[in-house]
């Protein structure tokens, strides 16, 4: 627990915040912006990284409330026992995203349908903006995506053909 | 024994006041007692200062190390425009090399707005703040760095935790003389200025992450302190710009949108 909350304090932890810093693969460094990063790119070590200290981060908060209770009962034990449970849970959570990520990205890469409710960091090229009951979507291939928030990112998140 | 945050948000540098308040109020409890006598009465004094403020305003100069490759440190940089108003009520306007976005807190509703992209989202965040905080964290994972500062842990990180705390001495800091206190937290240095002449408020602050290679900094310097009276609710309530469209907010474990 002590070593998730002080990586909390690190300074990159900022950066997912401000700059949505990318890598591309062959080394150079790019920003994330709508259409420029390549759809189903493995995860770079910055956005990989800003994953791990937001899964980090969500752990402090979990922490903190089972501190709080744990002080009450005087049962610091119960406390340690009960934290390494949940950044298990955390840990197993993100190990699922992972598995997910690249499950959207082999089928991206085969050109294949989006699972709904996947998404992806940035659009591929050739996608074709729409307007449909006032929204915006993005067509690309087989797939329409809709902009979301995640965590601090904007993502594309893959829904059903609207009507 | 960790004084409730009178100021709390999801930004650094609230959370530098935060840490400052806990930090402060441990000192004052006498829990720490290897603490220079220093060191308590600089940031016992930016405590007490900030205690009686309701209506505050500032602005921040933030500069980012990253690290590529294991051996190549790449900087940033970027601005912060704060306002809050107790109870619950807070603005904060960024600017960056790559990043432009808004966020706003007022009346339990809790506003990102990214100027690139012309989207926004609305979440509800109901209380005080470190109670928003926690919602938008938990159910959102929102990215809001140093928020966990504002946990009841804030006073053991820093401080009980801590291998060192330090007095350095007064330095000069954008033209203005200020306290300069150091501390050690496993592998996390951290830095802290505060004013020593007229009101004590932070001048700058620095993270240092040791256990990263090339030891990445953190660095926000503080300007432009304004206590207000009366700031108009308006100033905090989130109104879309013309063209804006409202996204949905993923939920951080299921990535199912709100």
């Amino acid at each position: 627990m002590r070593t998730s909350i002080l990586r909390t304090l690190s300074s990159a932890a900022v950066i997912t915040v401000l700059f949505n810093l990318g890598l591309n693969d062959d080394g150079s460094i790019s920003v994330f912006r709508q259409a420029q990063a390549v759809i189903g790119a493995p995860l770079t070590p910055v956005s990989y990284g800003g994953v791990a200290r937001r899964t980090t981060r969500r752990t402090v908060y979990v922490a903190s409330s089972s501190s709080s209770a744990a002080a009450a009962a005087n049962s610091a034990a119960a406390a340690e026992a009960e934290q390494a449970a949940q950044e298990a849970q955390i840990a197993a959570t993100q190990a699922t995203a992972a598995a997910e990520q690249a499950q959207v990205a082999a089928a991206q890469s085969a050109g294949g349908t989006l699972p709904i409710g996947s998404t992806v960091p940035s659009l591929p090229s050739g996608c074709d903006s729409r307007t449909v009951n006032d929204q915006s979507y993005f067509v690309c291939g087989a797939n329409w995506f809709r902009p979301a928030m995640q965590e601090s990112d904007i993502v594309y998140a893959v829904v059903a053909q609207p009507v | 024994m960790i004084l409730e945050p009178r100021y709390s948000f999801l930004t650094l540098l609230v959370g530098c006041i935060i840490v400052i308040g806990n930090f402060a109020g441990g000192i004052a409890n006498g829990e720490t007692a290897d603490v220079p006598p220093e060191v308590a009465k600089v940031i016992g004094g930016l405590r007490e200062h900030l205690a009686g403020i309701d209506d505050l305003r500032f602005n921040a100069r933030l500069t980012e190390e990253t690290v590529f490759a294991d051996t190549h440190k790449i900087q940033f940089e970027g601005t912060m425009e704060v306002a809050m108003k107790r109870p619950a009520s807070l603005a904060v306007d960024m600017q960056s090399d790559y990043h432009n976005r808004s966020y706003r807190l007022h009346e339990g509703i809790f506003t990102v707005f990214d100027q690139d992209v012309n989207v926004y989202v609305q979440v509800g965040a109901a209380g005080p703040f470190s109670e928003a905080l926690k919602v938008i964290a938990l159910d959102y994972g929102a990215d809001m760095p140093m928020s966990d500062l504002l946990s009841e842990q804030a006073y053991e990180l820093l401080v009980s935790e801590a291998s060192r705390v330090v007095y350095i001495g007064i330095g000069a800091v954008d033209d203005r003389m200020c306290h300069h206190i150091a501390g050690s937290v496993r592998d996390i240095d951290w830095q802290i200025w505060i004013r020593s002449e007229g009101d004590p408020w932070l001048c700058k602050y620095i993270i240092t992450d040791r256990e990263k290679p090339m030891a990445p900094q953190f660095v926000v310097r503080f300007n432009d302190w304004e206590v207000r009276s009366g700031t108009p609710e308006g100033n905090f309530r989130f109104v879309a710009p013309e063209g804006a469209e409202q996204i949905e907010f993923l939920r951080a474990s299921s990535g199912e949108a709100q």
